[in-house]
């Protein structure tokens, strides 16, 4: 692997690190009883963006260098099921991530202009499965990167 | 909330919930048929890009067109439920169909 790849794969990690990191902010914020609103919408966001920039990274990473240096080493190891669920399942989910952090964004600035106990509770659920399905897939990330080995 | 505010939130849910169920829809049915993934692969270099981009798309083309044509008449936060509701369906099948194809099941 080449430095400007490996450039790439680290990027996508912290960005989508960071990414969860800030979304799981906002939701800490969002869920107090007074919620400070405009660091809560400034910090999801930065999830949006931090997201997208993981999903353009992860992109390079995956399209150039994945499928023909790694996924066969995956594959004739000990542990294909590693690539055939988990990678299969997280390169696919990962691209609902983005979207849903989207909503969770506007949410939040809309809560800003006007609180509402409903847009509150469907704006925290929405955040907290942002954070779920991220966490869901740094962690195959981490199974993938295990099975390579 | 601002009606520019309700409006744009609710075309950003309404287009998340399409974008999510293409991402679902293209990722199933192109393991079961084999010319929607080769397709996928011919116009876009690859599977993943070709679904990355038209989930894109769609999002971006359903936000503008609902945000300036759409009606103010949905509720925001039913809107919001309903996106959380599809990317929990979307997640759910693919990660579903992935276990079963591992299973050699479908």
């Amino acid at each position: 692997m080449n430095s400007f790849t490996t450039l790439m794969l680290v990027a996508h990690v912290i960005f989508g690190l960071f990414g969860v990191a800030a979304i799981h902010f906002a939701y800490m914020q969002l869920i107090r009883s007074h919620p400070p609103y405009r660091l809560v919408t400034w910090s999801a966001w930065s999830s949006v963006f931090l997201f997208f920039t993981s999903w353009i990274t992860g992109a390079y990473y995956y399209v150039v260098y994945y499928g023909a240096s790694v996924k066969p080493v995956i594959l004739a190891g000990d542990y294909p099921w590693a690539h055939q669920f988990f990678m299969e399942a997280k390169e696919h989910v990962f691209i609902l991530i983005p979207f849903l952090a989207i909503v969770s964004a506007l949410g939040a600035h809309a809560l800003g202009h006007h609180e509402t106990s409903e847009l509150k509770r469907a704006v925290s659920w929405t955040m907290l499965l942002t954070i779920l399905l991220g966490i869901g897939v740094a962690a195959s990330g981490i199974l993938i990167s295990g099975a390579v080995r | 909330m601002t009606i520019k505010t309700h409006r744009l939130l609710n075309a950003t849910a309404l287009a998340t919930i399409l974008a999510v169920l293409l991402v679902a829809l293209l990722t199933i049915i192109g393991e079961e048929y084999a010319p929607l993934k080769n397709w996928l692969k011919n116009t876009f270099s690859h599977h993943w890009l070709g679904k990355s981009e038209l989930s894109i798309a769609l999002f971006g083309v359903t936000t503008l067109l609902v945000y300036f044509i759409g009606k103010d008449t949905v509720s925001s936060v039913k809107m919001v439920w309903a996106a959380l509701v599809a990317t929990v369906l979307s997640a759910g099948a693919m990660c579903i169909f992935f276990a079963l194809h591992l299973l050699h099941l479908v």
